[in-house]
Parts: structure tokens; sequence; C-alpha cells
């Protein structure tokens, strides 16, 4: 046995056990759920229906929708999450600041929140008798039907749905960059501004290209993550203490994102051969999108 | 993956010197302040909410004080969940015994990505990448039937043994060790005639354990805060994990909002603690180099 | 109203009743006198002996005590009704599993189809009938024949979950009458009437409503008579039948119409408060004073007495709602198929649903007005509420129980009440015309029943 060889084993033996998990608790559950996407399932009878569950997807208004919602709010997401948390990363790394690790600790916070505390907080700002109008009045905007529920226009859900997320979890972000920043040799930035360049300059020609690494472990947790998204609408649209079953997204479907879809069809309509094939699609959805993410962002090589 | 040699940062000692970037300090400050407040107030809000009756909760405007019914509240949520400290037990054990699995899985699984080449390496790594992507909320009832095959009900191995293949924390674990530890340090270690387990549980372990504090926050804090797999698994109310326990309040005909909120304020101190005490950690793990360079 | 059963008829069924129960007893070697086995000497029936013969054998050489499961989301009054029934069967114990309201169909759902862990009863709100409907063991066939307690049932409860085929896959528990709640100060200050007779007479169709509305919302405009027109709409679809599927024809464009075009009325007559219903400013609107109507279940009580204003006794008062009686919730409980102990199953169902001791032990413990007509024999139903000033109202309750129309349930009750949601709410904004918007959503429902469920629905030719 080569040494080479010795080593492959040695690495296989090490990676073994997530790959065993992997078989022995996702292979079925997984399987069986891409499986339902070719059939009409109940708890009594399965029927093959091959390709239709896929054909009547693409031709699913309330599907396309969903599909939208969801890029949106990634993208809106995506974006303005890891800017806030960059801006933010940036203002932590100032030499003079005091309590840094306090700072850290708050913005972590939002993060351990639990989803009933969330849903009653952000209940009471969004409602259209709620804070965020009562301080908009003040300076003559509004009031705003952020939720939906009183004009029937679903025009503000995105953004709420949006802002409730990146307030959740900015502060792992935070932490992220933080440790990217950190990691930069401060000499790099100081022999930049010795040859004259400014904090700008610096930021775009230095400090975010040092930072391709993190940038691209952060994008991708954050498009896994909010194409996934299924907490923070159904915590807007269904209320604390409601007692409906599904939402659908609330006005114009405006809420609906593609793992909701799934959520409801499956456990609220019992339709789960459909709700498989959108989770088919949204499982093809997030592989192109971080395949084409590794492709921009680094093109290297995961290594 | 034709270069193996992992990328890593030459001189430890530079990363760690102390910025001397001139900070515009009241821009900020300001910036960090609001961000902190807004972060900081729904949790004392929460805590101040608990001391509240559900009906002074729905008062014209929401109370910003301290009340004086979180002894009735308590009484409340006693009387709709006998079992709520138990649950709590409950959490911890799942919260802790996958941590601890996750956290050494990880290590192990990242390290040998981080250090070794072997064939298929790439195609193995991003096969776990898939895993990430795979929605979740379909493979509940499959898992179930799954559970039962295997006699796991009303146990809480359905939550400690998977937590063997995290992808996510093989992914992170994997970034850390190739960045932030030099490869000389295994090579020294082998020329010592350490094998290649000992060499993990001695070099590469230890030092990767800031990286590993954060996965172990994270991870508690999902283990701790179960809710679909035990609502699903546990029918024995005694193996109810708090959020499952907590799920029993909210009413067909209402919510008891006040004993809710003192059920969750608990809940939340043991993530706060893990999350106070483990930041320094977790600062310090994610400060030391996690992601050098590209 | 309670001479119009003749009382033999009622003892047969009861007879009947006790006959069950005292085989399923015997099946343990141990006849105990029960509180409806007492009337059971005299009406032997066939069905005593169904199905006990080979637990009777096993039984007489181990007594070993009984299990029966039962999972429901609501403790209060299945702790009163449990302790009842194991009284009178001593060698039954029946483990009580309290569910989320919100997630217990999702557990539901997962046992099913694991066939494992299945309870033996299951109380399922109205909401989740329609999707059990397959689950359910079919109450209309030997040993169960629950047709023969139908006459001790209000009519429609007992029906509505009655599949095509004639198929009971559930049994009727409990009423959720709905009601006009208001606030007489409001009233008063409105210059309307304040008593609840005054006000039923006075209020009698959503016209009426609308006009006292606009009288309430007065000059400053701080009252408003309703939460939000959703309400008005939901009030009245349901005294329409709130049907969304029967037979394979979706209905509700047809049931649906007048009340959408009486939510735009209300709109414009701007009678609204603008807050959702169980949304975080509901309960702070109805606290301060802000919403002077509640037109909804009578389970209201309960919600506004213990959880919202529990200090704020007197301040409502109940009313014939505007436009007539209608259901807004309620329970039914359900064997599984896949049940382990149906027998005894059976036998605890009807303890807990078809004896005025229990029905009447748990509407003292929760205020839930049992469908089992027997029960409001008691002189329970004639006192009076404190929390609405010390009116009689129960017997108001029962009374508008037995007007509610007839409805049916249907595996697509979930599809397309959210559907018809989203389209009610697009039109109350404004966003859509009406007429669309309820044949935009029958479309909708058609479309996906045929796409994921196979399920071919027709579209009323009168519609749209």
């Amino acid at each position: 046995m080569t040494e080479s060889t010795r080593r492959a084993v040695w690495a296989y033996l090490f990676v073994s056990p997530f790959y065993l998990s992997f078989l022995a608790f996702g292979v079925f559950p997984i399987g069986f759920g891409f499986y339902l996407a070719f059939t009409r399932w109940t708890p009594d009878t399965t029927t093959w229906v091959g390709l239709a569950n896929v054909v009547n997807l693409a031709q699913d208004g309330l599907i396309h929708r969903a599909l939208y919602n969801s890029l949106w709010l990634m993208g809106t997401i995506t974006v303005l999450q890891m800017g806030i948390a960059l801006l933010i990363a940036l203002a932590l790394s100032s030499t003079r600041l005091r309590g840094r690790e306090l700072f850290r600790a708050a913005f972590f916070l939002p993060y351990v929140t639990s989803p009933v505390v969330l849903g009653l907080l952000w209940g009471a700002i969004f409602a259209y008798t709620g804070l965020l109008n009562y301080a908009l009045g003040l300076v003559g905007v509004g009031p705003v039907d952020w939720l939906g529920f009183v004009t029937g226009s679903g025009t503000w859900i995105k953004p709420a749905i949006a802002l409730v997320t990146i307030w959740q979890y900015f502060g792992w972000n935070v932490l992220l960059f933080s440790a990217g920043l950190q990691a930069i040799p401060r000499e790099i930035g100081e022999a930049a501004r010795m040859d004259g360049a400014n904090e700008a300059q610096v930021l775009r020609w230095v400090t975010l290209p040092l930072l391709s690494r993190v940038t691209f472990f952060i994008a991708s947790i954050t498009v896994i993550g909010s194409m996934q998204l299924f907490d923070a609408p159904l915590m807007l649209l269904g209320g604390v203490a409601g007692a409906g079953s599904g939402t659908l997204g609330g006005a114009e479907a405006s809420g609906l994102t593609l793992a909701m879809a799934i959520y409801d069809t499956a456990f609220n309509y019992g339709q789960f051969g459909y709700a498989a094939a959108i989770a088919l699609l949204l499982f093809g959805l997030l592989v192109l999108l971080t395949t084409g993410m590794r492709r921009l962002l680094f093109r290297e090589g995961l290594n | 993956m034709s270069q193996a040699a992992p990328l890593s940062i030459a001189h430890p000692a530079i990363r760690r010197t102390p910025s001397r970037r001139p900070a515009r300090a009241p821009i900020a400050y300001a910036l960090l302040w609001l961000a902190a407040l807004t972060a900081v107030l729904p949790f004392a809000w929460q805590f101040m909410l608990a001391t509240h009756s559900t009906s002074d909760i729905a008062g014209t405007t929401p109370p910003f004080s301290i009340g004086g019914d979180l002894a009735t509240n308590y009484r409340a949520l006693m009387a709709y969940a006998p079992y709520f400290w138990r649950s709590l037990a409950n959490s911890a054990v799942i919260g802790v015994a996958s941590t601890a699995v996750t956290v050494l899985f990880s290590a192990l699984g990242g390290y040998a990505f981080a250090r070794y080449d072997f064939p298929a390496k790439e195609r193995l790594f991003w096969l776990l990448l898939l895993t990430m992507m795979i929605p979740g909320q379909l493979g509940l009832i499959p898992w179930y039937i799954q559970m039962t095959w295997m006699g796991w009900t009303n146990s809480f191995l359905p939550f400690v043994v998977p937590a063997v293949g995290n992808a996510f924390g093989t992914f992170w674990m994997r970034q850390y060790i190739s960045s932030a530890i030099s490869p000389e340090l295994f090579d020294a270690a082998r020329m010592d005639g350490c094998g290649e387990l000992s060499t993990f549980w001695r070099i590469a372990f230890p030092l990767a354990m800031p990286a590993a504090a954060t996965l172990a926050i994270t991870t508690f804090i999902a283990g701790w805060n179960a809710f679909l797999g035990p609502l699903i698994v546990m029918t024995d109310p005694s193996m109810y994990t708090y959020a499952v326990a907590l799920a029993n309040l909210r009413g067909v005909h209402g919510t008891d909002v006040g004993a809710l909120l003192v059920g969750c304020s608990i809940a939340t101190i043991p993530m706060l603690v893990v999350t106070i005490v483990g930041s320094r950690r977790l600062i310090d793990g994610l400060t030391a180099g996690s992601f050098g360079g590209q | 109203m309670n001479t119009k059963r003749p009382f033999s008829r009622r003892r047969l069924v009861l007879g009947a009743v006790a006959a069950t129960a005292i085989g399923a007893l015997a099946a343990c070697g141990r006849v105990a006198p029960t509180p409806v086995a007492d009337q059971a000497n005299d009406a032997p029936t066939p069905t005593a002996a169904s199905g006990t013969g080979t637990a009777t054998a096993a039984a007489a050489t181990a007594p070993a005590a009984r299990q029966l499961t039962v999972w429901y989301f609501d403790k209060a009054s299945m702790e009163t009704a449990i302790p009842i029934f194991e009284r009178a069967n001593p060698d039954v114990k029946v483990s009580f599993v309290l569910q989320p309201f919100g997630d217990m169909s999702k557990k539901y759902l997962a046992v099913l189809a694991a066939k494992q862990g299945v309870p033996d009863v299951v109380g399922l709100d109205t909401s989740m009938v329609g999707r059990f409907l397959d689950a359910g063991e079919n109450l209309m066939v030997q040993p169960y024949d629950a047709g023969r307690l139908r006459n001790d049932f209000v009519a429609w409860k007992f029906d509505a979950p009655i599949t095509p085929s004639g198929e009971m896959p559930a049994f009727p528990w409990d009423l959720a009458t709905g009601v006009m709640f208001y606030r007489p100060d409001l009233f008063q200050a409105a210059k309307l009437p304040t008593d609840p007779d005054a006000v039923g007479n006075a209020i009698k169709s959503w016209e009426d409503y609308i006009t006292a509305g606009i009288a309430v919302r007065g000059n400053n405009g701080r009252v408003a008579m309703v939460a939000n027109e959703k309400d008005v709409f939901n009030a009245a679809f349901l005294q329409n039948g709130g049907n969304i599927v029967v037979d394979n024809k979706i209905v509700f464009p047809s049931e649906a119409a007048g009340p959408l075009e009486l939510a735009m009325r209300a709109k414009q007559a701007g009678i609204g408060a603008n807050v959702a219903t169980w949304s975080e400013r509901w309960a702070p609107a109805i606290k301060s004073g802000g919403i002077a109507t509640l037109v909804m279940g009578a389970w209201m009580l309960g919600n506004l007495q213990n959880l919202i204003d529990p200090a704020g006794a007197g301040k409502w008062r109940i009313a014939v709602p505007p436009g007539g009686a209608f259901n807004h919730g309620g329970t039914y409980v359900q064997i599984p198929k896949l049940a382990k102990n149906k027998e005894l199953a059976w036998a605890f169902v009807r303890s807990l649903t078809a004896t005025a001791e229990t029905q009447n032990a748990v509407f003292q413990k929760t205020g839930i007005v049992p469908a089992y007509k027997p029960a409001w024999d008691s002189p329970l139903y004639d006192q009076p509420i404190d929390y609405l000033g010390g009116q009689t109202a129960w017997r108001l309750l029962t009374d508008l129980a037995q007007k509610v129309k007839p409805l049916a349930y249907s595996p697509v009750d979930a599809l397309g009440t959210d559907l018809l949601s989203a389209q009610v709410d697009a039109a109350i904004g404004g966003k859509v015309a009406p007429k669309d918007a309820l044949a935009g959503a029958a479309a909708q429902l058609q479309e996906r029943a045929l796409r994921a469920s196979d399920l071919k629905l027709e579209l009323e030719k009168s519609a749209s």
C-alpha cells in the first residue's frame, strides 16, 4: 500500500460517518419524498402518475407566484443582509471601539428569539393600526397595509418578510464577516493607504477581494436558507393566536414561498404527491443557484 | 481540485496584530447602537410581557413595564403543560447530545476534506453540499415511518444518532481547518510518529476548538428548539421537548399569551447563557482566522 | 322545546347505548352498574353481544386493565369527560394525550401513514373533518349503528360528516353556534336598543346591521361596528351553509356571492375597524372598546372571559345574529380505521358525546354546548351568565343551533376555504371585482383538485 493510498483510506474512514449516516437516515425519507413526486399519495393508496405532477406544476399559476416570491426574497435578503452585515462588521473592526464583544453578542440575540415572540412583536409592528404605521403617521406617511389584511394588496408583504428575516439573521452574518475581516493582515491595508489609496479604494481593491472565501460561505448558506424561507411568512401571515389552517401566502399570494407551498399542500391540503413535485422544483433550483454561484464567486474550485 | 494544497495564512503573528485603522467613531457607534437596540429590545420586551396577563398584553398600548402577573402566568403554564420542566430537560438532552455528536463528527469529516487528497473528493464534497439543499418538510412522514420500523419512537435516538451527518457542520469545519491551521503542523506531527487518528485527535481537533465552539452554539440552539421531529416521534408527553409542550398552549379559541411568554422566557434563558458564555469562545473561534485570505 | 321528543323514544335509544356498554363491560367479566346502564334493563338489544364474544373468554382468566388512547387539543373538556367514563368502567384506563391544535393533523397523518401509534379516539375540529373523512371507521354499520342515535343530536351536525355514499367517519360532539356579541354601552351611545331581545328585533337583517353600524360609528368614528368586513362575509357565508363542495360540485360561488356583496356594502359604509381577526391588534381593539359587535361562535365567550378581558364582566351581551343562525366551528370525534380497540373506543365516544352526564359536566366546566339534545333538559341551561351581565343566553344558543342550514364536509375544504379567503380579501380590498373573485377561486379549486388529487369537480352552472 503506497503512502497516498494509505492516506486515502484514512480519509475515507474519516468522511464515512457522514455518508453512512446519510445512507441510514437520509436516503429513505428523501428518496421516498422524491418518489412521491411521481405519485398521488394518501396514507391508504399510492397511484403512480408519472410526470403528471411536474407537468401540472408548470401550468400552476399559484406555484409560479411562489417561485417568483421565493426568488425575490432570496435576492433581496441575500444582498441586503450581507450588505448590512458587512457594514456593521466594518464598523466593529474600528480600533478604538469599546464593548465589541457585547455588541456581537447582542447582534446574535434575534437568532435565539423564539418564533412566538417574533410573531407577537412583528405582528404588533406591522399591523395596520400598529407601531410602524403610527411612526410613519407622525411624519405624515401612510398608513401602509404591510400584511395586506385590510386593502387586499400584497405589495408590502414581501418587504415585511424580508425585513424580519434580515433582522433575525444579520448578527450571524456579522460574526462571519468579522472573522473574515480580522483574518486580513492589517499591513496590506496600511500599505495601500501609504500608496495614497482612500478608504473606499482600500475597501474595494484590498478588503473585498480578500473576503471572497467568507463571502462565498455566507452567500451559500444565505441563498440556501432564504430559498427555504418558511417560518417568517407563516408567523406574519398566520398570526400567533390564529386558528387558521393554511395561509396561501396572504393577499395576492404575495407571501407564498415555495417552502410554504410544499408545507400547505402536503399538511393542510393532503396533496403529498404534488407537494413532493414542488419540493423537487425547489431542490433543482437550489442546485442550479449554488452551482452558478460557485462558478461566479469561486472560480478556482471549492478548495 | 487539482491543487490540493490548502490555502493558509503564513504568519499567525501578523494576523493577530490589532487594527490600526482609525475609527470614524460617531458614525460607527451610531450604527452599532442602532443595530444592538433593535436586537436587544424584543428580548427585554419578552421578559417584561411575561409578567403581564394576557388581557394586559392585549391592552391598547402594550405594556412597557414590569407587571404583577408572573405567578399567575406561571400557574397557567403549569396547568396546561404540567410536564414543562421535564420537557426542558428533554430539550437539554437533545441539545447537548446532538451537539457533542455533531461537533465531533463534523470536525473529523471537515478535517479529512481539508487535509487529505483522495479520489472522488470533490464529488463527495458536492454530494455533501447537495444534502443541504433538500427541502426538509417533505421527508417528515417517511422519516417517521422509518423511525417506527427502527423502534425509535418515544426515544431521543432520532435526534442524536443522525447528528453524525451534519452537512453544514462538516462544510464549516472544513473551511476553518483548511484556512486557519497550517499544514506544516500536521506534517510535523506525522514526523513525530503520530498516527492519522491521533494527529486529528491531538492536533487538529484542539486547534479547531474555536470553530467547534461556534458550531456547538448553533447546533445546541437548533437541538434545544427542536419541534416538528419531536412532535411526530414522541407520543408520550413526558418525552416532549419544550417547544412541543408550549405548542399545547395555543388553543383553538384563543391563546393564553401570558402563560406562553413565561414558557418562552424560561426556555430562552439557557440559550442566552450559552450565547453569552459561549460568545467569548465564539468570537475567538471566528477571529482566530477561519477565513484567511482567499 | 324539550317536550318535542317523546320520552319513550329517548329511553329506547339510551337503552341501546347502555346495552352495548354492558356488552363491553361484560367482556371483562364485570357488570358494574353505570349511569347509563341503569336504564338498560328494560331495553336489551341484539347489539349487546356483538363482537365481544372472544374478548369475554380471554378476559375471564385475566381481568387486566384495558387501555384506550385518546387524542384531543382541549385539555379541560377531555379531562372532565374521562374520569366519568373510567368510573363507569373501572377496568379501563384512558390515556389522554393533549395535542397542539395547530399541529395535531400533521401527527395524525404521520401515524396513519406509518400505521403505527394510531390512537383509538381522535377529537377533530370542524376544519379538520373533511381531510380525515377517509381515515375514520364508518359508524353507520354494526357494531356501531350510529344511525339509531340520530334523533338525539342536532340534525345538521349529525348529518354533515356523512359522505355521499352514506358512511359516517366522524361523530358529533359539541356545537359552535354563531351569535352576535354586542356592547350595550356602545349601542346606548348610538341610541340603539340594548336589551338582547330588542337588539335581535332591531337588527334582524344585515341591512339593519350596517345601518346600526353607521349609527355606532357616529361622528367621532372611534368605534367600529365590526373588526373587519371579512367577519361579515364569513358569518353570512356560513349562514348560507358555508359549503365548499357538495357531491363533487363546487357550490361556494353561489353561497358566497351574496355575502361578498354584503361585505362590500359594509366596506362602503365604513363600519369596519381595519383590524384583521386573530391578528395581534385584534384583542387590543376588542378590549379597548373600539369594536361594538363580534358576529362569531359562542365559544368567543370563553376567550373574552378568560383571556382578552377577564375584568370586563357585564360589558358584553349576546343576541340573535343578523341574517339568522349559523355554525362557527365545533368538534367531532373519530375512531380511526386503524384503531386497536374499536369497541371500547365506541363505548367511550358514546359516553363522551351521547350522555347527558358527561356532556353537561363538560358544559359546566367549559361552556361548550353539546350537540346531544337530551342534555339540554338540565336546568344548567337556564342559569344566568355572569360575564354577560346575568343574561340567560344558553337557551338562545340551543334554539339557534337547531336552525342552522344543512352542510357537508369534503376533502378539499381546507384548500377551497384558503383559495376563497384569499380572493375575498382581494375583493374587499378592491383589487378584483367580487364576481371575478369568486369565479377565480372556483376555477383555482377546480384546477388544483384535478391536478393534485385527480378529483373532478363540477362548477355550478348558475355561478358567475
